[in-house]
């Protein structure tokens, strides 16, 4: 198993949910977080005095997945959250040791 | 101990209470036949008006409350709408006790001192009705008002609130609210009590001839000055000003407190200039209320346009500050201008406050709202407008300035005005700088940083405007739930009303997100529209649904199976790195790569120097691709493959 973690632009949220659907991937948890990578944010201003933003919005989705459908799954994200523009994101895929449904105590890949 | 205090205390306010109070219309035995002369009429009417403009002027406090909360951070939301609520609530206690008599009761021409507690006599109202031939009472300065005493009273008391909550703009977020308490009690005992009586009653500004009409300097300035001491005294805010010399923005939590707060407060000018004709003057109300709001609407105009100039963008909050600057500076000049006048006196204004705030941030003097540039700056400048701009009319009577420097008079009045502005500037800065230092002596100014680190709201309240624990903790809510405490849980709400007040939801699932002009070469990923619900089918089902109900849907049906697999192109035998470099460079500048790699891009998942991943367009049309997007990048004896899963 492994919880393939996603930070993506939070207008692009619903398409990369719609194309995880399509894939058979409904449960997720999504978070609002903030971040950058290489590049620097942007400059604001308030009442004369400039401050950078560099701290940018972002959506983080985290996803448990079977071992067989985390190429599915990279996939579906990347091409979904995709503009071709700087700040469009990364995917991590990490490992996941163990799954259990707190409503009827099921554990492992039943419970992803 | 403390019953027999408080049972002393029942008894001699009892006895106090026995004394003689205001007598005016209170002891009259035909008032109702009186009321209905035209004299009465008239009385009515004036005190009607009096009283509606001064309900207005009350209100102006729930706009500073919301302008000072929205320019501050919201963890000092509560300790600033606690200092706005108690300091009408405290200037009313001293302003009734001692204040009123300072300023309006007789004495000389520095103070008064008779009719100390509304305790003193005053017969306007007789005298406006014919029952008395003279005036007799203690408030002499008021003798050409024909209203009762009580209604001047709340008159000018709710314009001693507005002078007294000035200041605690300019102190938030960092000042002991014990401190602003007493602070306030002084104000509206004593400071501005004085000044009040140099120009308005009968004082030596007065017998001068300087002209204030509603208070560009008797509140404006006179509340901007005691800010300045206030907010030097006290020291910036932590971390507003960097060691070098940095001016660090530390952005208002909410914008539309903020311009709610300046509607309410630009409605409440419409009782606070107008009103101070203290009668039911029609043309002369009606011209005030017009003069009040050109020059409110010029100001406001301009200082968006010099904000846009100067910094970039029309910044609201310098916007709001600019209507307020117009309203401040008017006050003084509103009966005696026209309007074209005061569209000049609001466009100064306007160019005033902007730079003025910009100004004080630069001498390192912290004022959270602005009140400082807004009240102070726009208030010695309408004090000094009358001097330029007056003008007779002949529905004010006989007490008016001489005709202002642009109207074709001598620049005497001008010189008069300018001469109480340094009076009432020396004075007010002295006495508020000394009261500021008494009170930092005795009980501190300024909180612990620790406290203001964390918010005032914690610190000095002792609970939060915005409560942040997300996950209280209630025995209830280990008990198994049934659907209504669920409900209650949850939040009435969502079960009661089908919607929220603060909608909780920052993901909305638009379509039309999906189209931004963002995607220069990504086409949107055609998808089927997905209705409410996300459906729970496993993978093998999906495929099998995708037998098309409308035309549509046919599209997606076929193509859904061939876009979700799968397959790789592998540069073999590589130069990896030229390779890397290569995609870079294409993905960096694709305006002006070939159109292959629209191709590739839109189907690639991922690369990593030799296998490129792709999910959906054709394998044999990607390989192609690849190689003429990398001829000549990948080395001698590279080829490349495919490998389909």
């Amino acid at each position: 198993m492994k919880m393939v973690m996603a930070v993506i632009r939070p207008h692009k949220l619903a398409e990369v949910r719609n194309a995880l659907a399509q894939i058979g991937v409904v449960g997720m948890t999504v978070s609002e977080v903030r971040g950058h990578g290489r590049q620097r944010g942007q400059v604001e201003r308030y009442r004369g005095a400039e401050y950078v933003v560099d701290l940018l919005p972002k959506v983080k989705l985290e996803i448990a997945v079977p071992d067989e459908q985390v190429q599915e799954v990279i996939a579906a994200v990347v091409q979904s959250a995709r503009t071709g523009e700087i700040g469009d994101g990364k995917v991590f895929v990490l490992p996941l040791e163990d799954c259990i449904r707190v409503r009827t105590g099921d554990r492992g890949e039943d419970a992803l | 101990m403390r019953k027999q205090i408080s049972a002393l205390m029942a008894v001699s306010s009892l006895s106090l209470v026995g004394f003689a109070t205001a007598q005016d219309l209170q002891q009259l035995k035909d008032l109702n036949e009186l009321l209905s002369t035209p004299q009465g009429l008239k009385l009515i009417a004036d005190t009607v008006w009096v009283l509606v403009t001064a309900f207005l002027v009350f209100w102006m406090n729930a706009g500073f409350a919301l302008v000072e909360s929205g320019f501050c951070r919201a963890k000092n939301a509560a300790n600033i709408l606690a200092k706005n609520f108690i300091v009408f609530a405290i200037t009313t206690l001293a302003y009734w006790s001692l204040g009123f008599a300072f300023m309006f009761g007789d004495g000389n021409s520095f103070i008064g001192w008779k009719g100390l507690a509304l305790m003193g006599e005053h017969n306007a109202p007789l005298v406006a009705l014919g029952k008395a031939k003279e005036y007799s009472g203690d408030y002499s300065a008021l003798s050409w008002t024909s209203v009762p005493l009580f209604a001047a009273f709340l008159f000018q008391l709710v314009f001693a609130g507005t002078a007294a909550t000035i200041v605690s703009g300019a102190v938030a977020e960092r000042i002991k609210y014990a401190a602003f308490i007493v602070f306030s009690f002084v104000m509206g005992s004593l400071i501005y009590p004085i000044v009040g009586h140099w120009i308005w009653g009968g004082g030596w500004l007065a017998q001068k001839g300087m002209y204030d009409f509603a208070g560009s300097t008797v509140v404006h300035s006179v509340g901007g000055w005691a800010a300045l001491t206030g907010a030097a005294m006290l020291g910036p805010r932590l971390g507003k000003y960097s060691k070098d010399g940095k001016i660090n923005p530390i952005p208002g939590h909410s914008m539309a407190l903020a311009t709610l707060g300046v509607f309410i407060l630009w409605l409440g000018w419409f009782g606070f200039n107008p009103g101070s004709t203290m009668s039911a003057n029609p043309s002369a109300i009606a011209r005030i209320a017009i003069t009040t709001n050109i020059a409110a609407a010029s100001a406001g105009f301009i200082a968006t346009l010099w904000a846009w100039l100067r910094l970039g963008k029309p910044d609201l909050t310098m916007m709001l500050n600019g209507g307020l600057a117009g309203l401040v500076a008017i006050t003084a000049p509103c009966a005696f201008v026209s309007p074209v006048s005061a569209f000049i006196i609001g466009v100064v204004a306007g160019v005033l406050v902007v730079e003025s705030v910009l100004l004080f941030d630069r001498v390192r003097i912290d004022d959270p709202v602005g009140a400082i540039s807004v009240h102070l700056v726009n208030g010695i400048w309408g004090t000094l407008a009358v001097g330029l701009f007056a003008q007779p009319f002949a529905d004010l009577g006989e007490a008016q300035p001489k005709p202002g420097l642009f109207i074709g008079g001598s620049g005497e009045q001008f010189i008069i005005q300018l001469t109480g502005v340094v009076a009432v500037g020396a004075f007010t800065f002295t006495a508020s700088l000394i009261t500021w230092a008494f009170i930092k002596a005795l009980i501190g100014l300024r909180v612990e940083p620790e406290e203001e680190v964390q918010g005032l709201d914690i610190g000095e309240m002792g609970m939060e405007a915005y409560p942040s624990d997300p996950f209280p903790t209630f025995e209830a809510l280990s008990v198994t739930l049934r659907v209504e405490p669920e409900e209650e849980v949850q939040g009435l709400d969502i079960g009661e009303m089908g919607m929220e007040a603060y909608p909780s939801d920052p993901f909305p699932t638009f379509e039309a997100l999906s189209v931004t002009g963002w995607e220069r070469f990504v086409p949107t990923f055609t998808h089927q529209p997905v209705t409410g619900k996300f459906p729970t089918p496993a993978v093998s089902e999906l495929t099998v649904k995708s037998k098309p109900a409308n035309g549509s849907e046919s599209e997606i049906a076929s193509p859904s199976a061939v876009e979700r697999r799968l397959y790789s192109v592998i540069l073999e035998n590589a130069n990896t790195e030229r390779a890397k470099r290569r995609w870079e460079r294409l993905c960096h500048e694709p305006q002006q790569a070939p159109p292959e790699f629209h191709e590739v891009y839109r189907h690639l998942v991922s690369f990593d120097g030799r296998e490129f991943v792709f999910r959906g367009g054709e394998p044999e049309r990607m390989k192609r691709a690849i190689e003429r997007l990398f001829e000549g990048y990948l080395g001698v004896g590279a080829s490349v493959t495919v490998e389909v899963e």
